[in-house]
């Protein structure tokens, strides 16, 4: 019929229905459970894999498009990115891997001992190297990217060896670590150090880039409980990979061999076994290193050129900061260290080298050593304890905290600052920008002693803290309760906050009371006392409890002060 | 693995009659057409006595149509032992040039293969087996020295042209999707946090500190004042309950405490009395009146609310005529402040974009910041004890660059042993019989 026909001729002529998530965002990304089934790979599996490619995560704008309407959260992939997974080799040895563990696995519960032997022997590795290459086109992408690789190998160099992971891989992380060091040492690059309550945070030049790392405190590290070492072992082995090939390149720039040699004979007998020697006296950071044309390496490294008068913006503040970094690389030239048994010896070691100066310590404390303590060309002495009156001449006797602030700031301090048994003034950070505002009278007291600030009350209004009512809502019950240990930081930091909105930078407090006169000093004290009873009542309790503490501490402070005088008028 | 991609369409498929027969017989004709005459098995037989003549390496190669030199390169050099026979075969001399199979005429797709180089896909690949003798560190990865090809490439060449071929599509360019992320790999900590800081550095770090401990409390204290008004008294009977029960638990340890042992009974606070049951919280009443007397009531309040703002907006307009330039000036403003929202989105748009995605379940929480009072800040670095983890640190600062999802660890589910029983009817009838 023609009703018939007018119907089978309709749909050739309407458009197709068009399909929900059948395009878009529904179609390039996939959630990692399809990605799973897709690869037919583990999760574990597919996680190294994933790592190791340098394929990550992506978040899709529209989750509910790319669930077909459902707003579970997913992990999702760029379907593209799995597609390109699919080609990886290193997927077939994983699969490898699998076969060859069940096989063991069988074989060691039938009791055939001689069959999981064997594979264990042939046990199949894969090779990272094409990804390397593949990820890192450039030498220079590589450089850009050290800093993820140099922070996690000294992390993984520094790790005790129950900790789960391969010994091999604490040794071969620890070993490429110190070739790094090495060849900043040989190339003088260190240009920051930062000594933090977390670690040691140094900045090298590798390259024109500027490489941020971080290495843990010699105590013992804290057992991470939400730290998946699993993963970061994957990441390690990736890195420890690209870190032995970032050195190649690094050491063929200098002219120096690789797999790095020691240029001169060393005796190991006092330290370890002959084997282990190279690896000892590499790690102690102390010995030149052999150049490709088997001569020492050279001393100093080729400076960079000076070009004057350019016009570009920031002409002035990058030729400030090339002169900086040769006064470092030039820093200690000529002078001699000793460091003692309690001064963390590696650093120091490393940073001083890297400045151009030398460095000893005595046989005992373990290899490397040059010269004795007695020798009389020492020109500094790295002390971390109160000294008795065992000095010898011809030296200076300083804190640690001398040299590192010596190479932030390129120059020579005065050593007197830094004597040992006084506290030593403040560390700055040298990554922290301090801006000229800071200098209005708060700069002179921002040098001063710390804890010379510490004996002086602070003074009530004057103190000025951040915005804190921004931020709170309900102000009014707030009380002070006990001395916990937060609600004493709570004391001591937002006594004034309430009143105050919108402040600048905590400027400094303590005007130096020592430094005023008699007559001043008592002015001082009555204005003190008028603002004392002029501060509303829940601030008093917390101002008073700040007074006390901190007259506590000055009381502490002077009779320890007053025993050191009398010991030294006795003897 | 080589599963075709479900966005594009599948290609045509053939379409077959149910008739297996009428099927057969076409698919049977078609092939006939296909094969030349003499297949190169006979042919081989024929010319050489039964015997392969294999005249060498494949780079000997002399007078090749332009179809086998393109089937040469689709096929690489050497790389099975099939394809090494065939192209020995063709360069014998009494074996007719087309002896081997033809390839049929290419396609468009096939063209497109052929001519893909795969010697990119190949350098990437670096040769391994040789390498791994030497050992890494004495190669340059980045150095312009040609690398041999080992059988680890030629094994790659092979995966990827047999995708090729079963799902008709080229291998997937790498993408490179990092970089993203603006935030720095080794997080420097701030200034307060030196091991000897200036006093200015430390107290700005305490006052961050003393921030997000005072946000925390009034949170805590914003949900307690909720809980108060919905459930009253309820808290305070929550504490009360929790001392006595500390109370019943430390009942006799000390000696103090057997005094008074006759009166521990009251356990419980006497506030709280247990005897009858407590009393649902009272409804709040709410100021409007329901149902249809309300309804009524709302229009009407509602019609006069609508009169007297018209009588306004009147009122005004008429006002407004005299205010023209102030109007201007207002209007300016606002449109100001329509641009400046506008930026003020976009930016935070640009941050979103280069911040922290939210992949998954958990959302990235930035870690709190490590520091240290000021009685515990260590007079030399002999004796400072560090605080904080740097591998917490790296973990964080992974996921902060969305390298990795946030994780949670799973509640540990306990497992039970397997009990094994026997069924009731087996025992009496299965005695001598089976397990």
């Amino acid at each position: 019929t023609s009703s018939a026909a007018s119907l089978q001729a309709a749909p050739s002529k309407m458009t197709k229905m068009k399909k929900k998530f059948t395009r878009g965002e529904a179609t390039t990304f996939i959630s990692r459970k399809q990605a799973l089934k897709r690869l037919q790979l583990s999760l574990n599996d597919f996680r190294r894999l994933c790592i190791l490619k340098g394929v990550y995560p992506q978040e899709p704008v529209n989750r509910r498009r790319v669930n077909k309407g459902s707003s579970t959260p997913k992990v999702y992939y760029h379907l593209k990115d799995i597609q390109f997974l699919g080609h990886e080799r290193v997927m077939q040895k994983l699969r490898d891997i699998k076969a060859h563990l069940k096989k063991a696995k069988r074989a060691k519960e039938r009791g055939e001992m001689h069959t999981v032997d064997r594979l264990q022997r042939n046990f199949p590795a894969y090779t990272l190297d094409h990804i390397i290459r593949e990820r890192y086109p450039a030498f220079e992408d590589a450089v850009r990217d050290l800093d993820d690789c140099l922070c996690l190998c000294f992390l993984f160099s520094r790790l005790p060896k129950e900790r789960g992971v391969p010994v091999e891989q604490i040794r071969l992380s620890a070993r490429l670590t110190v070739q790094f060091l090495h060849w900043v040492i040989a190339a003088r690059a260190l240009r920051k150090v930062f000594v933090s309550i977390k670690g040691y945070y140094f900045e090298a030049d590798v390259n024109g880039v500027s490489v941020v790392w971080s290495v843990p405190h010699q105590l013992g590290l804290h057992d991470p409980a939400d730290v998946d070492f699993k993963i970061l072992r994957t990441f390690n082995d990736f890195y420890t990979t690209m870190l032995g090939f970032v050195n190649y390149r690094l050491y063929s720039s200098l002219g120096l061999a690789y797999p790095p040699a020691l240029a001169n004979e060393v005796d190991p007998s006092d330290y370890c076994q002959t084997g282990e020697a190279h690896e000892e006296f590499m790690a102690s950071l102390n010995q030149p290193l052999l150049s490709r044309r088997g001569g020492e390496a050279e001393g100093n490294p080729a400076e960079p050129d000076d070009f004057p008068d350019e016009e570009a913006e920031g002409a002035e503040a990058a030729s400030a900061a090339r002169r900086k970094a040769r006064a470092q690389q030039r820093l200690f030239n000529g002078c001699r260290f000793f460091l003692n048994r309690e001064t963390p010896r590696q650093i120091l070691c490393f940073v001083i080298r890297s400045c151009g100066g030398e460095v000893s310590w005595s046989p005992l404390s373990g290899p490397g050593s040059r010269y004795p303590e007695s020798d009389q060309r020492v020109t500094h002495q790295i002390v971390d304890r109160p000294l008795g009156d065992s000095r010898l001449s011809g030296r200076a006797y300083v804190q640690p905290q001398w040299v590192f602030d010596c190479v932030n700031s390129g120059s020579l301090l005065p050593t007197g600052d830094f004597a040992p048994g006084l506290p030593p003034p403040p560390h700055l950070s040298p990554f922290a920008a301090y801006s000229a505002d800071d200098a209005d009278g708060g700069d002179e007291a921002a040098q001063l002693p710390y804890s010379a600030t510490r004996s002086a009350p602070p003074d009530p209004v004057e103190l000025r803290r951040p915005s804190a009512a921004a931020e709170l809502e309900e102000e009014d019950d707030y009380e002070a309760e006990d001395a916990a240990k937060r609600e004493t930081a709570a004391a001591d930091a937002a006594q004034v906050g309430k009143q105050q909105k919108k402040q600048k930078k905590p400027s400094v407090v303590a005007e130096g009371t020592q430094r005023r006169t008699q007559d001043a000093k008592q002015a001082a004290a009555e204005e003190r006392r008028l603002r004392e009873m002029m501060l509303p009542k829940k601030h008093k309790q917390l101002y008073k409890k700040m007074v006390f503490s901190r007259k506590r501490q000055a009381r502490e402070s002077a009779q320890l002060a007053e025993k050191k005088q009398k010991r030294q008028r006795t003897a | 693995l080589f599963q075709a991609d479900p966005a594009k369409p599948a290609a045509k498929r053939l379409r077959l009659s149910r008739n297996k027969k009428k099927t057969w017989r076409k698919l049977s004709r078609d092939v006939d057409n296909l094969l030349p005459e003499q297949t190169t098995a006979e042919l081989i037989r024929r010319r050489s006595g039964g015997f392969f003549i294999d005249v060498g390496e494949p780079g000997q190669r002399r007078r090749q149509s332009r179809q086998q030199q393109q089937q040469a390169k689709v096929e690489g050099s050497g790389s099975s032992a099939t394809s090494r026979i065939l192209s020995g075969l063709r360069c014998h001399e009494s074996l007719p040039s087309g002896a081997a199979s033809a390839p049929a005429a290419e396609s468009k797709r096939q063209k497109k293969f052929n001519s893909r180089p795969l010697d990119r896909l190949v350098k990437h690949a670096a040769a391994a087996d040789q390498d791994k003798a030497a050992g890494p560190q004495t190669m340059d990865l980045w150095g312009s020295d040609p690398k041999p090809e080992s059988s680890a490439d030629t094994d790659i060449k092979d995966l990827v042209l047999h995708q090729m071929r079963c799902t008709r599509q080229a291998p997937v360019k790498r993408r490179f999707r990092t970089g993203t992320s603006s935030a720095p790999a080794c997080p420097v900590p701030q200034p307060g946090a030196s091991y000897n800081p200036s006093l200015a550095d430390h107290e700005a770090m305490l006052a961050a500190a003393t921030q997000s401990e005072l946000v925390k409390e009034s949170r805590a204290k914003r949900l307690h004042g909720q809980m108060e008004r919905h459930f009253p008294g309820t808290a305070g009977a929550a504490a009360a309950l929790a001392a006595a029960n500390d109370k019943e638990m430390a009942a006799g340890l000390f000696e103090s405490d057997s005094e008074g042992e006759g009166e521990g009974d009251d356990i419980v606070d006497k506030e709280v009395d247990d005897s009858t049951p407590s009393e649902p919280p009272p409804v709040a009443k709410s100021d409007q009146p329901a149902g249809r007397t309300s309804r009524k009531q709302n229009a009407e309040v509602r019609r006069q609310r609508a009169q007297a703002a018209e009588l306004k907006r009147r009122k005004r307009q008429s006002v407004d005529l005299d205010r023209l330039t102030e109007l201007s000036r207002q209007v300016g403003r606002s449109l100001a402040a329509g641009d400046r929202q506008r930026q003020a989105r976009l930016a935070k748009r640009r941050e979103r974009a280069s911040g922290t995605k939210r992949l998954g379940r958990h959302r990235f929480e930035e870690p709190e910041a490590e520091f240290k009072l000021a009685d515990e800040l260590a007079p030399s670095l002999r004796q400072l004890r560090p605080e904080g983890d740097l591998f917490v640190d790296a973990v964080k600062s992974y996921q902060r660059r969305s390298m990795l999802e946030p994780r949670s660890r799973t509640a540990w589910r306990r497992k039970y042993p397997h009990k094994r029983y026997r069924k009731k009817g087996l025992e009496a009838s299965a005695d001598g019989e089976g397990k």
